[in-house]
């Protein structure tokens, strides 16, 4: 069996090939997501990350000058420890004060974040919580 | 109504254990008999689900609120079509739906098996009543759609405004049919490896149009949902590698390996583990996003939630995968190929994509699950979806070059002089588009090695499709036109999976093109003053607003320019909606799309008084040849799905 051999071979050195490349690429950059208290607990700054929250309502007001959205995220529960955050780009749809999001990007010194992506739940999930919170 | 739709899920879960212990000892037994009502068993499935969806489906019609899933995701205001569609808007529905779609698949599968019935197509129906099984708990016991409350609410919640898109319509039903398309060659291999029978010509030949139907659904689907996030989301992207996300696309890469494999197999007697082994990953993996969309595994945008599904799915995929796994190896070792080849040859090349796809597929599973993986031994972890756009890239970017040399290689051992003068012509084509682009001051590299690289795959494509119309004008003396259709009708197969492969270097061609070059502007514009975002010039015209019975309508006017001397090039209105009943807003955007490029024009926000007025602005290059490249590919795949009124010549066989 020389052919199978031959594949076997070939098989393997891409798939070290990829692994190495798999490997160094998660050493470079590498984020995880958290909730607000787990990252306000250990903060860390100018790197990337991503933190899951809720939006904390009457925060989100627009900022003309720059052209960016300011608002703060914290966990459903516990309101008083918020991040403020700076989104320069376009609000999605679902995006709603109250409503989960996830943002991705960096803590400045400053203490304000800025994303580089701003996720808010689907629809179809927002309808789900709707439903189970009303009944 | 909800009392019939219960009744007739519990009846089917009835009917369903009967089939599936009937066929196991029918089939060890020998009862033709208990096989015959086994068979029943499983039309009466099909009647009974069919029964509970028209229930559902009546209750959304006529809305009858009591029911829960009615309440949550219709309103008396829904057009007819949108009212339809809320049956997989939800968990329950939506798997309803699939339940339904399954036991549809089983039905057809027993009833084209009438004459001939096998022990592999038997087994076959083992395993969809299996999974039928699985569905039909969960609808009974865990999220069961026919749910009443004790009042009656005169208004429903209504469907997400968000959801209320064509997109809706179609994509989760593509989806799904893809998904549960996939159990049909799944059962069928399943059966062939326990009864130890190889699956002959007949059963080879339904194998391959559930694969290619499914791959096709599949495909479809996610182009789909790539259009409907682009047109209605409002973010100018079209795909983040959300883990929902992945899981439509990993059962469809392995089932594209699949494919392949099971061509290899049939034409030439090679690949007889590979294929068993690809569709076993993609049907559980298909299983798996079903079970990813309805648990909080992953944090994705696009999950129901947490619902209590995790032990059945996650014993389910247990068994289905050990089971199959174990039974393929147990088989191995009769799975000799009937030819040999050497590693450079047409065969040769199948293997390495097929390699390749299974590699994607494994990339991405890895990447998606890293979250969880990683919080297994340290803090939780996630890529970027740059860092996936350029892994998964470099794979697909060998995955296409390979699908331009794979048609013009020889069988068995290829030779290097051969290959190299069919590529030739499309080689010096690449190289002088290669030239062309980096005059034209493209200088990335990724435009220089990619664009060429397309045009190579898509003129070798041609060049073997000319190559072949020249002989029939020869032989047959037909004109070219006649050649052409004549060349496909003869061997659909072949041609439509090279109308696919047209199909996907357009699509390919959007993604990059799109990914590499888009241009992103925001400004506040006060009335009649412009903005410049690439080549054009947006002036913001006029600002309206209007009041109908549903919601309120916000509109802009804004002028395109290309050249401020010459007339306006288009008129574009963004709008955003706000409907009385929910508190979310919708933004429409104004798309103007040429070949070239897209002007996505959205309407951000706005002062009370209307005269200044938000706007973001998005250039993106070549997405239409994106949605072309989907439509390619349908016509592709109907094409090869076309029924061929000839016997196909029994060469292969499928399984053992």
């Amino acid at each position: 069996m020389r052919k199978n051999r031959k594949f076997i071979i070939a098989g393997l050195v891409l798939v070290v090939a990829m692994g190495i490349l798999f490997y160094t690429a998660l050493g470079s950059a590498f984020d995880s997501y958290q909730t607000v208290s787990e990252f306000k607990s250990d903060i860390v700054y100018d790197e990337y990350v991503s933190i899951k929250g809720h939006v904390v309502e009457g925060s989100l007001e627009f900022n003309a000058e720059d052209e960016s959205y300011l608002f703060e995220i914290s966990d459903k529960d516990n309101q008083e420890d918020f991040i403020p955050v700076v989104h320069n780009g376009a609000l999605p749809d679902s995006f709603e004060e109250g409503g989960g999001v996830t943002v991705k990007g960096e803590l400045e010194t400053t203490g304000v974040f800025h994303t580089e992506e701003l996720l808010v739940e689907c629809p179809s999930k927002y309808e789900q919580e709707k439903a189970q919170s009303g009944e | 109504m909800a009392d019939i739709g219960y009744v007739s899920l519990l009846l089917a879960f009835a009917t369903s254990l009967f089939s599936l212990v009937a066929f196991i000892l029918g089939i060890r037994f020998g009862y033709d008999e208990l096989r015959k009502s086994a068979r029943n068993a499983i039309i009466a499935s099909f009647a009974l689900v069919s029964f509970a969806v028209i229930a559902l489906m009546t209750a959304l019609i006529t809305h009858d609120f009591q029911i829960n899933y009615v309440y949550s995701y219709t309103s008396t205001d829904m057009s007819p079509l949108y009212l339809i569609s809320a049956l997989w808007g939800g968990n329950a529905g939506s798997l309803l739906f699939w339940a339904w779609l399954l036991s549809v698949f089983g039905a057809i599968l027993v009833l084209r098996n009438l004459k001939n019935q096998s022990d592999s197509s038997s087994y076959a129906s083992v395993v969809l009543s299996a999974t039928l099984i699985l569905f039909l708990l969960l609808l009974i016991f865990v999220a069961n759609p026919f749910e009443k409350s004790t009042l009656v609410p005169s208004e429903g919640r209504g469907l997400n405004p968000l959801l209320e898109n064509f997109g809706m319509v179609i994509h989760p039903p593509a989806l799904l049919m893809g998904y549960a398309a996939l159990a049909v060659p799944f059962g069928l291999t399943v059966g062939a490896l326990i009864s130890g029978k190889k699956l002959g010509g007949y059963l080879a030949g339904q194998v391959r149009k559930w694969a290619i139907f499914a791959w096709l659904t599949l495909g479809v689907g996610n182009i789909i949902g790539m259009w409907w996030a682009y047109e209605e989301l409002g973010w100018g992207g079209y795909w983040g590698w959300d883990p929902v996300e992945n899981a439509g696309l990993m059962p469809w890469l392995a089932v594209t390996a699949y494919v392949h494999s099971l061509m290899m197999q049939n034409k030439r007697g090679v690949l007889k583990a590979w294929s068993p082994l690809m569709i076993i990953i993609a049907f559980n993996l298909a299983m798996f996003g079903t079970y990813l969309t309805r648990s909080d595994l992953l944090n994705s945008v696009h999950t129901f939630g947490d619902t209590g599904m995790e032990p059945y799915f996650l014993s389910f995929i247990t068994i289905s995968l050990l089971g199959s796994v174990g039974l393929l190896i147990y088989r191995l070792r009769d799975m000799v190929a009937d030819h040999s080849y050497e590693f450079f040859s047409r065969e040769g090349a199948f293997l390495l994509t097929n390699i390749l796809l299974l590699l994607a597929t494994g990339v991405i599973f890895v990447m998606t699950m890293t979250p969880w993986l990683s919080e297994l031994v340290m803090d939780r972890k996630e890529w970027k979806s740059s860092q996936f756009d350029v892994i998964v890239g470099i794979i697909f970017l060998l995955i296409v070059l390979l699908m331009g040399i794979c048609a013009v290689m020889g069988w068995r051992q290829a030779k290097v002089k051969n290959l190299g003068k069919k590529l030739l012509p499309s080689a010096i084509v690449a190289g002088l588009l290669c030239i062309l682009l980096a005059i034209v001051g493209v200088h990335e590299w990724y435009a220089l090695v990619f664009f060429p690289l397309l045009a190579l795959v898509a003129m070798t494509i041609l060049m073997e499709w000319g190559r072949g119309i020249r002989a029939r004008c020869r032989t047959k003396g037909e004109n070219p036109f006649e050649a052409f259709f004549g060349l496909i009708q003869a061997n659909r197969s072949r041609y439509g999976g090279m109308i696919v492969h047209l199909g996907i270097v357009l699509l390919t061609m959007g993604i990059i093109g799109s990914s590499f070059y888009d241009i992103e502007e925001e400004a506040m514009l006060h009335i009649n003053e412009s903005m410049e975002v690439g080549d054009y010039t947006l002036v913001f015209e006029d600002f309206s607003s209007e009041d109908t019975p549903s919601r309120t309508i916000v509109t802009a006017r804004v002028a395109v320019y290309r050249d401020t001397a010459q007339p306006r090039i288009a008129e574009l209105t963004p709008e955003k909606y706000f409907h009385k009943s929910f508190s979310q807003p919708i933004t429409e955007v104004a798309i103007r799309t040429t070949p070239a490029e897209d002007l996505y024009v959205i309407l951000e926000g706005w002062d009370d008084s209307g005269a200044d007025a938000f706007f973001r602005v998005k250039v993106n290059p070549m997405v239409m040849w994106m949605w072309i490249g989907g439509f390619v590919l349908l016509i592709g795949g109907v094409v090869s799905l076309w029924p061929n009124g000839r016997a196909k010549g029994d060469s292969g066989g499928i399984g053992i």
